[in-house]
């Protein structure tokens, strides 16, 4: 049974890039919509 | 993507570990909507800080999220010319998704990021000479027919 793991999800796009630029990872940015 | 594909415990564990996730409402970000010219959802973009390094639009399985995770991070090291550290996760989309759309395309740029670390012309034929082997309907075969 594999345990459950979420996202970790960032909805501020400017706080994700700051944080990308810190930690020298890649931003995955996933445009969406609702329904 | 939400309901099957980000809950999938490798695709949520590689974009934790190796990505910082970002996700954005489109009918609540009309200028991000407007910067990255988003028409249609799911759209994926891959940024090297603001820079657009990897896209793709439509639904992903969550095999083919994990090949396209792999291949994108290829992609961003490509873009920082890190052409040596891209080699590994083009290398990995064939080896563990074989059967994935990403695969061929991987293939072709295994071939580039092996050139451009290493200058050797035979580093680029060995594997677009595997890509046209294995994938010959692709697009991708045919995009490495000129060698």
């Amino acid at each position: 049974m594999t345990a459950d793991i979420k996202v970790n999800w960032i909805e501020d796009y400017d706080q994700g890039i700051e944080k990308a630029r810190d930690e020298k990872k890649p931003v995955m940015l996933d445009f969406f919509k609702d329904g | 993507m939400g309901a099957v594909t980000y809950p999938d415990a490798t695709v949520a564990a590689m974009l934790n570990d190796h990505f910082v996730p970002v996700q954005v409402n489109v009918e609540k970000a009309p200028k991000l909507v407007d910067k990255f010219q988003v028409i249609w959802t799911p759209n994926l973009n891959i940024l090297n800080r603001e820079k657009p390094v990897y896209h793709s639009e439509g639904w992903l399985s969550p095999a083919e999220c994990a090949a396209m995770l792999i291949i994108a991070q290829g992609h961003y090291q490509l873009h920082r010319k890190k052409f040596d550290q891209a080699v590994p996760y083009f290398k990995a989309v064939f080896d563990r998704y074989p059967q994935s759309d990403f695969a061929p395309e991987a293939i072709y740029y295994l071939g580039v990021s092996r050139y451009l670390a290493s200058h050797e012309p035979a580093r680029l034929s060995e594997e677009w000479e595997k890509c046209q082997r294995y994938y010959p309907s692709s697009t991708w075969a045919r995009r490495s027919m000129v060698l």
